[in-house]
């Protein structure tokens, strides 16, 4: 008995680093791969270059957006003990991107460029506190989805309200930027402006392994074993809106990952929804960045979208666990 | 190619022009109350034709970032291009463009207005042909003939420059959003003119649309062409304006900045840009050795 | 740990569900909560384990009351079993029972040898050891109440409050249940049940308080509680109490006129 517990405390630790040296190399794959050749060794001076300024962002941001979209999803699903929750279905990214379309619109970023993210961040705050209040701490796998698409919608309208409002001659355009976010060509100094948010709502949200393991029993059994919810919620939707907000403002909405990637890892966790958070947060920056990597061998040209590949994997995926857990979606 | 279009484009201008039974050339039929629903109509109208004519134009067309005749527009009645908008004006002649929504077009048909839909030109001849589409439309032929008499005249000026310079650099426009101006744009034709050959066809061979910026590093153009400045706009689409290696490369390279408003429509004011650019290409000469 | 609460009043959603209720449960011994359905046995466990706070009263563990308790150190001292069996994910019943040890693991660490042991004793305790490696989602009702008892029972707590822990068992595994509690209490443990099993509190708890409509109306030793009277005035039924083999057994017999429709 105590050896078979043994093994099955080494088994995790041997997952969580097959995942991150998973992870390593798809972020290695994605600096080797691009329009103008493989390899580390592009021709030509601008090759260091192009290494340093176009393709470690794009590695950088796909690792940790979809590191960022992963974990808080593996996160929603715990603490809201729901199957379907995910930040683009729970209308949180909706709220980011709104909240960075503000930021730009407003002219609040060309005053100081952090205002890109903090609109991000203030949006998805927003978003999720809207969607946690109508579906109610206790509601279901339904009321939480049309509480998400509730919010979702509305914001989805105010971008578009606002990007008319501005008077920008891009505005449709821009429309599908938010919608079917991308990796595309983003600078270091995105990175940098992004980066340090998403890190700190990515390492809250690690903190509420014990409290999501505890939830699965309840919400009286987890305080009854000592956790503090309240702390939990409020790190939660903190983690969330910083890890989430944060990347949305920089990529646009990209979608489903945060929903993929905790189901198909669920099981080899053992369904433990603490150990899924740093599974999750390896699995979605390997997601992000092989599909990016697909993205750039298939088709080398900016115009297709990592969003419009995510939705395409996730929505066949979301119908799918819907006709799964149909019986508890009855009414 | 070239030639084709133009026929086409002159061929069309033709059936719109047939097609209006009122301009027979008699002087009287001149409308009075015309009413343009078009950034590049407004544009054209305005320079053809007095004030006192002009029922309303679009908002666009007093917008320094996308008109060149933004003082001239100043306080002409706007419209905001909805039918029912535009038949308070009451028009006798209704210019539209060809983005418009066709269903503002038909109804104003159908209410018995007279509308004339301008083309998009696709080149410098096709801008000589909407100039003769419109003047003939508001009767102001006399004024359309000036314009265009100018601008043959300093497309043939530039023709002139072009022949004294073998080299024939490559320059890509490079827009908000990682577009850049495909072959068979009015960009294109204006790059052609000034003496350029455009490297989107290297880059991406069939047409127009978004390049990777990894591209410009890899095979920087002899004249980077920004279509607009990186801080004109407030979008996050014109993020790709602001990276570091556009930056680079505009250090490296030689690079202008051309204003929307001068070649968004296909106007004379095109050329403008042209010898903008025309200039750009001197310089490098220029410089190399 | 002794457990005590004062005039106690609660309220769920602006109702008075608990007025003015005084127990106790001493340390050594089994207590159980009786009452018919709404009698307020889950609000006043739940008030006892420091989950809801009272709006009047005072409820305290081992002296100290709920409010100056640390949740850490509250949760390593008393257990709670909630009434309803949800496990939202499909957890091994070994997982499940770890989460028993929750209180007694530091921040990231991992099962220490004592953990291991007490999750292997709550396993055998209940009859789950050979369930260990099967997701609770899959097991029967039953099997999966015994794995939550034996969550509760992995914490090792000087108090156990469980609601209900018995309803859905099997016979062997009710007395079973409460063979545990019994060795549980010989330890000096506190040892608190709600109930609607009559003749489990009549044979096993050392205490019984008989709650009716919010108020505790009768407390003692089962003979005390479990008359005729108690049973008819607010349970409404005629009742048998009887000994049999040195065994005593409750057996309802009929419903008293006017109690239901």
């Amino acid at each position: 008995m105590t050896a078979a517990a043994a093994r099955r405390d080494i088994a995790p630790a041997g997952l969580l680093v097959a995942l991150g040296a998973a992870a390593c190399a798809a972020f290695l794959l994605s600096l080797a791969v691009g329009p103008s050749g493989f390899g580390f060794h592009v021709a030509g001076d601008a090759g260091a270059l192009i290494l340093r300024e176009i393709r470690l962002p794009r590695a950088i941001l796909g690792a940790l957006v979809g590191g960022a979209l992963g974990l808080s999803g593996a996160a929603l699903q715990g603490y809201l003990r729901n199957p379907l929750a995910e930040p683009s279905i729970v209308g949180v990214s909706g709220g980011s991107a709104l909240g960075a379309v503000l930021a730009i619109h407003l002219g609040l970023s060309g005053v100081f460029a952090f205002a890109l993210p903090a609109g991000g961040l203030a949006g998805a705050a927003v978003a999720m506190l809207l969607v946690m209040a109508l579906a109610g701490s206790h509601g279901g796998p339904v009321t939480l989805i049309l509480a998400g698409l509730a919010v979702s919608s509305f914001a989805t309208a105010l971008i578009s309200l606002a990007l008319n409002l501005s008077q920008n001659p891009f505005a449709t355009v821009e429309m599908v930027f938010w919608l079917m976010g991308s990796l595309a060509d983003r600078s270091l100094t995105q990175v940098w402006l992004a980066a340090p948010l998403m890190v700190a709502g990515m390492a809250l949200l690690l903190l509420v392994g014990r409290a999501l393991d505890a939830l699965t029993l309840g919400e009286d059994a987890a305080r009854s074993l000592g956790l503090d919810l309240k702390r939990t919620r409020l790190t939660v939707v903190a983690g969330t809106a910083l890890s989430v907000g944060a990347a949305t403002a920089v990529t646009g909405i990209i979608g489903f990952v945060g929903l993929i990637v905790p189901h198909a890892l669920r099981p080899l966790v053992g369904h433990r929804p603490g150990l899924l958070l740093p599974a999750s947060l390896l699995g979605g920056a390997t997601m992000l960045l092989v599909a990016d990597v697909a993205l750039r061998v298939v088709q080398p040209w900016v115009d297709l979208r990592i969003g419009v590949l995510t939705a395409l994997l996730g929505a066949p995926f979301f119908v799918w666990l819907v006709l799964k857990t149909r019986a508890e979606l009855a009414p | 190619m070239r030639r084709r279009s133009f026929a086409s484009i002159g061929l069309m201008a033709a059936v719109l022009v047939a097609a209006l039974p009122a301009i027979a050339g008699d002087t009287p039929a001149r409308p009075q109350r015309i009413v343009s629903l078009d950034l590049c109509t407004d544009q054209l109208l305005v320079e053809l034709v007095p004030r006192t004519r002009i029922a309303a134009v679009t908002h666009l067309a007093a917008d320094a970032t996308v008109s060149a005749i933004p003082d001239k527009a100043l306080g002409i009645t706007v419209t905001h291009g909805a039918a029912e908008d535009v038949l308070r004006f009451d028009p006798d002649l209704v210019l539209a463009g060809p983005f418009g929504v066709p269903a503002t077009v038909d109804l104003l048909r159908r209410l018995g207005k007279r509308v004339v839909v301008v083309p998009q030109p696709q080149d410098l001849e096709g801008v000589r042909s909407v100039v003769q589409v419109v003047a003939s439309a508001v009767g102001a032929e006399a004024e359309g003939a000036a314009m265009i008499a100018d601008f043959d005249h300093r497309l043939a000026r530039l023709a002139a420059m072009r022949q004294q310079q073998a080299l024939k650099p490559g320059a890509i426009v490079y827009q908000v959003g990682g577009v850049v101006a495909g072959p068979g744009s009015l960009a294109d034709a204006a790059i052609a003119a000034a003496g350029f050959r455009n490297l989107a066809r290297e880059y991406y061979t069939t047409r127009g649309g978004q390049v990777p910026l990894e591209m410009l590093l890899a095979h920087p153009p002899d004249l980077l062409v920004l279509s607009s400045a990186p801080d004109e706009y407030r979008t996050a689409l014109a993020d790709n304006l602001r990276h570091p290696a556009v930056a680079l490369v505009r250090r490296r390279r030689a690079s202008v900045e051309l204003p929307w408003r001068l070649w968004l429509c296909g106007t004379p004011h095109i050329m403008e840009a042209v010898e903008q650019l025309a200039a750009a290409r001197v310089r490098i000469q220029a410089r190399s050795p | 740990m002794r457990i005590a609460a004062r005039g106690l009043c609660a309220s769920l959603k602006a109702r008075e569900v608990l007025s003015d209720v005084d127990v106790g449960a001493e340390a050594g011994e089994i207590t159980a909560i009786i009452g018919p359905n709404g009698a307020g046995k889950t609000t006043l466990l739940k008030v006892l384990a420091g989950l809801i706070a009272p709006h009047a009263g005072t409820a305290s563990l081992a002296g100290r009351p709920m409010a100056e308790w640390r949740p850490q150190a509250l949760a390593r001292a008393l257990a709670y079993l909630p009434q309803e069996r949800t496990v939202h994910w499909a957890l091994t019943a070994r997982a499940v029972v770890a989460l028993g040890r929750l209180p007694h693991q530091p921040m990231g660490a991992g099962e220490s040898a004592a953990d291991m042991r007490a999750i292997d004793a709550a396993l055998a305790a209940m009859d789950v050891a050979h369930l260990a490696a099967r997701p609770v989602l899959d097991m029967s009702g039953g099997e999966r109440a015994r794995v939550l008892v034996a969550r509760a029972l992995a914490q090792e707590p000087r108090a156990l409050l469980a609601d209900e822990p018995a309803a859905g068992l099997d016979p062997a595994h009710q007395l079973a249940l409460f063979r545990h509690f019994t060795v549980l209490a010989a330890e000096g443990r506190t040892v608190m049940v709600a109930l609607h099993d009559l003749s489990l509190a009549a044979r096993f708890c050392h205490r019984i308080v008989l709650m009716h409509a919010g108020r505790a109306v009768a407390a003692g030793t089962p003979a005390d509680v479990l008359t005729v009277e108690h049973l008819a005035r607010v349970y409404g039924i005629k009742a048998h109490y009887a000994v049999l083999d040195g065994v005593p057994v409750v057996v309802p017999l009929d419903l008293l006129p006017g109690v239901l429709p």
